[in-house]
């Protein structure tokens, strides 16, 4: 599913790599921690894996596909296979939730019943069918953040990625929300979730811990 | 819930969501269209007046106070046999008193005092296209039937050759008037793009491709530009109302009908808006929106 071979990233006015010399490869299905602290890399290798930023050397393939070689106009259908969660979210404030899970679904041109049928379905699963006429923003951090979960998730896709989920949650939101990533992979979903917080790590039972410092992959467990 | 998402929903969304951008881009290209409608109006009004001064006869018969009717008729017929000459036209006295009156408007009351009728029949020739007016007119200086021969006045041949060069350098004036629009729209768009930083952030994230995150744009500016367009028709239509008052001008015209208003304008000045508009949209867009910069 993912592949990263010799992966450097660097960014200009700065000295020290962002990654540097990282090999990784993950199968498809398999649950994988990014751990390690604050500027270690975990984001910057996630980015790298959903085509937010371009490798300075090395190859990085999600899925088959070499995304140093993808065109502009190619990364948009690989956005759509990979799910992204973020610890800010991302959500359009002003719009409804409805709204906010049906962007996946429209921008990947479903449209007609499917559309709402599948948005219902993904609302029920993450427990907010009820707000979904609800302006995102009027939501708490720990709704806002399962709306995003089912956005990214609404389009099925195979890879999840997901940096600091948890981040500005309180702990039992935090729990719902690895719960619904976890039920995710149980579907089948390839997850890599970024975090350097320690007390999640023990959340999934046999899930691998790749963990980064400064930059470069210090463990794989 | 809607299911639909076509770009034109999507751009009506956008703006249903931004008012306060709506208000200030309407606003701005309102004055800006009403600018160029009032120029356009302007232009096209004193092309037709100047259209209808060449259009005028290139030579005046005046006939003698005894001429009757027919050996006018006869005298048309013979001089519009005559290559040079395209139409001839016999204005009798009568005629000739009714126009004086029209071209003195409101100051037709100056005849009130008149007698008589004291203007002479005419019979006007309009030449064809590098006639010359001297050659004819000496040819018919003379003749019995003609008390006099007036050729155009020289400062409206002037004014005819002067008017390619108008017209060249209006056209000119008016591109300049509908590019500033164009920059107009590109810099709201580019206003509108910065505002929605964040949700483009969210579009790119889930897979938006390019087209679908531009065209609502495009569509926008579109909108906007023709919605625009109604409101400066309507302003430029009712400045030109307030403006115009019935004053007699040279060669016949009136300050009313130089100031007129056509509703023709009004679709032209809509059309070059919603051309401004895709322009302006496509542009302000594309230097905008940089795909791999968003996420």
């Amino acid at each position: 599913m993912i592949l990263l071979a010799r992966v450097a990233k660097r960014y200009p006015g700065r000295q020290a790599p962002a990654l540097e010399g990282v090999d990784l490869r993950v199968p498809p299905g398999q649950f994988v921690y990014l751990t390690g602290p604050s500027g270690a890399g975990k984001t910057t290798l996630l980015r790298l894996l959903f085509a937010a930023e371009a490798p300075s050397s090395g190859v990085v393939k999600v899925g088959g596909a070499d995304l140093g070689r993808l065109r502009q106009s190619q990364i948009p259908l690989l956005r759509r296979k990979v799910g992204v969660v973020f610890q800010d979210f991302k959500l359009i404030q002003g719009r409804s939730v409805f709204e906010n899970v049906a962007l996946a679904l429209r921008v990947a041109g479903v449209n007609g019943r499917q559309l709402p049928s599948r948005v219902e379905e993904m609302l029920r699963r993450v427990g907010l069918w009820e707000q979904a006429r609800t302006p995102a923003g009027d939501l708490s951090g720990g709704e806002q953040q399962r709306v995003a979960v089912a956005r990214a998730l609404v389009g099925r896709p195979p890879l999840l990625l997901a940096d600091e989920p948890t981040g500005n949650l309180d702990p039992d939101s935090a729990r719902e929300v690895m719960r619904l990533i976890l039920e995710a992979h149980g579907r089948g979903a390839t997850v890599l979730v970024a975090t350097h917080d320690p007390a999640l790590l023990g959340l999934v039972q046999g899930a691998r811990v790749v963990r980064l410092k400064a930059g470069r992959l210090e463990e794989d467990a | 819930m809607r299911t639909g998402d076509g770009a034109l929903r999507r751009a009506w969304r956008q703006m249903r969501e931004d008012p306060w951008l709506q208000g200030v881009a309407l606003t701005s290209l309102t004055v800006a269209l009403a600018i160029l409608g009032a120029y356009l109006n302007l232009y096209l009004n004193l092309q037709q007046a100047a259209q209808r001064a060449s259009l005028g006869p290139g030579l005046i018969l005046a006939l003698p106070e005894a001429a009757s009717r027919a050996q006018a008729q006869a005298l048309a017929q013979e001089l519009g046999a005559l290559s040079a000459v395209e139409r001839v036209v016999v204005v009798d006295q009568a005629q000739a008193l009714e126009r004086l009156r029209q071209q003195l408007g409101p100051d037709q009351d100056l005849l009130a005092g008149l007698e008589g009728n004291p203007l002479p029949a005419t019979v006007e020739l309009r030449l064809r296209p590098g006639a010359d007016v001297e050659v004819l007119a000496l040819s018919l200086r003379g003749r019995p039937e003609v008390a006099q021969v007036v050729t155009s006045r020289p400062w409206l041949r002037g004014l005819m050759q002067a008017q390619t060069t108008l017209t060249t350098l209006g056209l000119a004036l008016g591109v300049l008037l509908f590019a500033g629009v164009v920059l107009l729209v590109t810099n709201t768009v580019r206003l509108a793009v910065h505002l929605r930083r964040d949700q483009l952030v969210v579009l790119d994230l889930v897979g938006a491709t390019g087209a679908y995150v531009r065209w609502p744009f495009v569509l926008e500016a579109m909108l906007q530009a023709v919605a625009a367009a109604v409101a400066a028709s309507f302003l430029v239509w009712g400045l030109f109302r307030l403006l115009a008052a019935p004053a007699p001008l040279p060669l016949g015209l009136d300050l009313a009908d130089l100031l007129g208003f056509s509703w023709r304008t009004g679709l032209v000045l809509a059309g070059l808006a919603a051309t401004a508009g895709a322009l302006g949209g496509l542009w302000g867009v594309g230097r905008a929106l940089r795909p791999r910069d968003l996420a």
